[in-house]
């Protein structure tokens, strides 16, 4: 599904092994790269330097690119995580080639972008408004953050969900870049997930602003994610919260003026933000929540001439939200309950990770469904197991992804009773738990 | 104990001098002292309103403190076997200090030492007003120093000669008291914090009694909180100690409030400029102490008229890329910021008065340095 490699995601810091040897000068390079995009993969590869690590950024390109020199032939997404190389063992944590397909690929002959990351391990600063002490009006995490790390990878979502959106804000920014006349062709720097919850947009927002201050990494020397608290913005005076808003936006703004940062703005649950309007006619609502909605789309039409910022919003409710809100969305983006084909790989990393905690014991090689449906769903005694992982996620459709990720836990806590068990008895307890997930679901579909 | 109370003195008494220049601040802050050093401060502070006289010669008594205190303590430092340190050393102490400024001719203190010269806040009892300093000279510097803190949010202390790499870890250690304490992220200095700390300590000891709920306030003052703060700084001292041995450290920035990239407010003490040397060739650090804090008061570039609300110190140190510190976290990335006013305090060392000692790594440039993180932050608390 990645095939398609967004010229605007290849442009931005592109390095090419044959082409030069010189660090400084990928960026110059912009423009032949969008030529050569078109014929030439490119490879994303994520370097994870330890945090303790002072080397400097030049020499660990070098090591990387030597170590990508000696073994170029990879099998779509790979990660290395020991070095038989020292100064690679000290500095560096891991050396991933992301988000590619699953096929081999002959570095050589891609278009190789590394991208150097550390990650930042203190937890969220919070922001607060002079008014109210208490309570924190939104907490600011720096990219990239430890907290976020492997979010991006647990996602799974069919459809290309991902690499969607993660060109639209590359796209973004390419077109800020090339200074596009805003008036002439509008974008607004706002994307609105939505869908039942459970489905993980609120952690796709984390994930994608974390890759993208790793992906932009030479553009932004740093990422900020800014998470509103929505309900911190209402005042308990009358006429105070649309001044609330105004604040807010305004502590955001000096976040932005720093044109080194890419920040990123989460609105969590943004139907309380931005409610729609016309419900106040029927008096339920006060005339102060109208101020807020309006405030709120004014701050936002002011934000969008900022190049280096990226509004993300969720919400579970989309009738609720404001006309008016939803029109300034660029992207409106439906997350649904996952497929069979989604659920089967949510278990299978879940498998994954039981297997190397070592509480599934011995450890089994499970199949993809790639390989599966390659096998044509034939049984033999390599695909058994995991033709029966298959039969338990086409029994789980209809679940979330929050209860698919809680699901072996709860297999484990409740059917099985060792503290290590085999991949046979664990799929039977699995099976067992989706079983008793749906039943209580139709028990609180019945009782109300 | 005894060396405890004695540090404890120390910047306690600085607040002094600090009153008489702003006298009006000790008012509020006074409120906020507990314990029974709260009367001999109103005392002192009723003494200034009442005549001119009695307050100069308060001042001078505790500048004469001061004096002692400060040298009492490096004496330990230096020394520590020396123990509590008698009247005999402490006098020993100002005697050796006085005694290095008289082995300069007169202009170097004329410029470096205005502190010593004019006020009778700091000068030792030994020293006489030197005839050529004339006092109008002295209260011109001043005036400069305070024109420089309020239009440029810049103070410049320099030292008439080398100091030494401890002396420097020392300036930024007590700097950071200081702020914490002026910007009110502590609610009485560090050293009256240690000091009723452990006569907490002492009493529950005695009591054998348990904690009781409702006890912290109404000692008013947050006993848990005020414990993890003191750790928190003790060891966040202990590795800058650690850190100034193994790295030269150019810059240090404290950081009120916010985040890293958009602080409230950043200190950022500058030492690109101070000239290294061995202990037998530098000035001792008491001395320098004295005369910065004296800069510093007189700047009055800490208390700011703005009050600050409670919140969270970092402190980034930069310094050798190959350092191996472990404590600290490289931050390769960071910026200093600048969207936020920061106050600068610049201390350098007189060249031309160091007669051949090198600060040859001094003078060059500063490629090889990174920043460095304090992985923990220290928490302000009022009560």
């Amino acid at each position: 599904m990645n095939a398609i490699v967004n010229p605007a995601l290849n442009s931005i810091g592109n390095y090419k092994p044959s082409v030069t040897q010189n660090m400084e000068a990928d960026r110059m390079e912009e423009g032949d790269l969008k030529q050569n995009s078109i014929d030439v993969n490119t490879v994303h590869v994520e370097v994870h330097i330890k945090s303790n690590s002072t080397a400097k950024r030049s020499e660990v390109k070098t090591h990387v690119l030597t170590l990508l020199n000696r073994h170029c032939m990879v099998l779509g997404v790979y990660r290395w995580t020991e070095f038989d190389e020292d100064f690679l063992t000290k500095h560096v944590q891991s050396v991933a080639i992301v988000d590619a397909e699953r096929k081999p690929i002959d570095l050589k002959s891609c278009c190789l972008s590394v991208h150097l990351f550390t990650l930042n391990e203190d937890g969220p600063c919070t922001l607060t408004l002079e008014e109210d002490q208490e309570l924190p009006a939104a907490n600011h995490w720096l990219l990239p953050a430890a907290e976020f790390h492997g979010i991006w990878e647990s996602l799974v979502y069919d459809n290309g969900v991902k690499t969607q959106l993660l060109d639209y804000v590359s796209t973004t920014i390419y077109f800020s870049d090339k200074n596009v006349n805003s008036n002439l062709i509008s974008w607004n720097r706002v994307v609105l997930l939505h869908g039942p919850p459970g489905t993980g947009k609120t952690s796709l927002c984390k994930a994608l602003a974390q890759k993208l201050s790793i992906r932009l990494s030479k553009r932004y020397s740093y990422g900020q994610f800014v998470e509103i608290n929505s309900h911190s913005l209402f005042s308990k005076w009358f006429s105070e919260s649309g001044k609330l808003v105004t604040k807010m936006f305004q502590k955001i703004q000096q976040l932005i003026d720093d044109k080194e940062a890419l920040v990123f703005v989460l609105i969590d649950e943004v139907e309380s933000l931005t409610a729609a309007r016309n419900a106040s006619q029927a008096g339920t609502e006060p005339s102060d929540a109208i101020r807020v909605v309006n405030s709120v789309l004014t701050q936002l039409d002011q934000i969008k001439r900022h190049s280096n910022v990226v509004i993300l919003t969720t919400s579970n409710v989309t009738e609720k939200i404001d006309l008016a809100f939803v029109d300034r969305a660029d992207i409106k983006q439906y997350i649904g309950l996952p497929s069979a084909e989604g659920i089967f790989n949510i278990y299978l990393s879940c498998l994954e990770e039981l297997m190397k905690c070592q509480i599934i014991c011995p450890r089994q090689q499970l199949l993809t469904m790639f390989e599966l449906e390659t096998m044509g769903f034939r049984k033999c005694n390599v695909s058994e197991l995991s033709l029966v992982l298959r039969n338990i996620s086409i029994k789980s459709i209809g679940l979330s992804g929050r209860a698919l990720r809680k699901l072996p836990f709860l297999a484990h806590a409740l059917f099985v009773k060792s503290p290590t068990v085999s991949l046979e008895a664990f799929l039977g307890a699995m099976e067992l738990a989706v079983d008793k997930q749906m039943e209580e679901s139709a028990n609180l579909l019945n009782a109300v | 104990m005894a060396e405890g109370k004695i540090k404890e003195g120390l910047i306690e008494r600085l607040e002094e001098i600090n009153a008489i220049t702003n006298n009006l601040k000790l008012k509020s802050k006074s409120g906020l002292l507990s314990s029974q050093e709260i009367d001999m401060r109103i005392e002192c502070h009723t003494e200034c309103n009442v005549t001119e006289e009695p307050a100069a010669a308060g001042t001078r008594r505790q500048s004469r403190e001061i004096e002692r205190t400060t040298s009492g303590t490096m004496t330990q430092n230096s020394c520590k076997a020396k123990g509590p340190s008698s009247d005999d050393s402490k006098c020993k102490g100002t005697v050796v200090i006085t005694g290095d400024k008289e082995n300069y001719n007169s202009t170097d203190i004329l410029e470096c030492e205005p502190s010593s010269v004019d006020s009778p806040t700091t000068i030792p009892d030994s020293t006489s007003p030197d005839p050529l300093n004339p006092t109008e000279h002295a209260e011109a510097e001043d005036a400069e120093t305070v024109r420089r803190a309020r239009e440029e949010g810049r103070v410049d202390v320099v030292f008439p000669r080398p100091v030494t790499q401890d002396g420097c870890c020392r300036f930024v250690g007590e700097i950071l008291k200081c702020i914490l304490y002026q910007r009110q992220q502590l609610p009485m200095t560090y050293e009256q914090l240690v000091f009723s700390q452990r006569r907490r300590q002492a009493v529950m000891e005695n009591e054998v009694v348990g904690w009781r709920p409702g006890e912290s306030t109404a000692a008013g003052l947050d006993w848990r909180r005020c414990q993890r703060t003191l750790l928190d700084l003790d060891e966040l001292l202990q590795q800058l100690d650690l850190l100034f041995s193994l790295s030269l450290v150019p810059r240090v920035l404290l950081l009120l409030g916010g985040s890293p990239q958009l602080p409230n407010e950043v200190y950022e003490v500058n030492m690109e400029r101070v000239v290294l040397a061995g202990s037998d060739r530098s000035l001792r650090a008491s001395a320098c102490l004295r005369q910065l804090f004296r800069t510093l008061f007189v700047a009055d570039l800490l208390s700011d008229t703005k009050p600050v609300r409670l919140t969270t110190t970092t402190v980034m140190v930069l310094a050798h890329r190959d350092c191996g510190a472990a404590w600290f976290r490289p931050r390769l990335e960071f910026k200093v910021p600048t969207r936020v006013k920061s106050k600068i305090i610049g201390l350098s060392c007189n060249q031309s008065t160091d007669g051949g000692s090198t600060g040859g790594e001094g003078q060059s440039e500063w490629q090889d340095y990174v920043w460095f993180q304090a992985p923990l932050a220290i928490k302000g608390f009022n009560k």
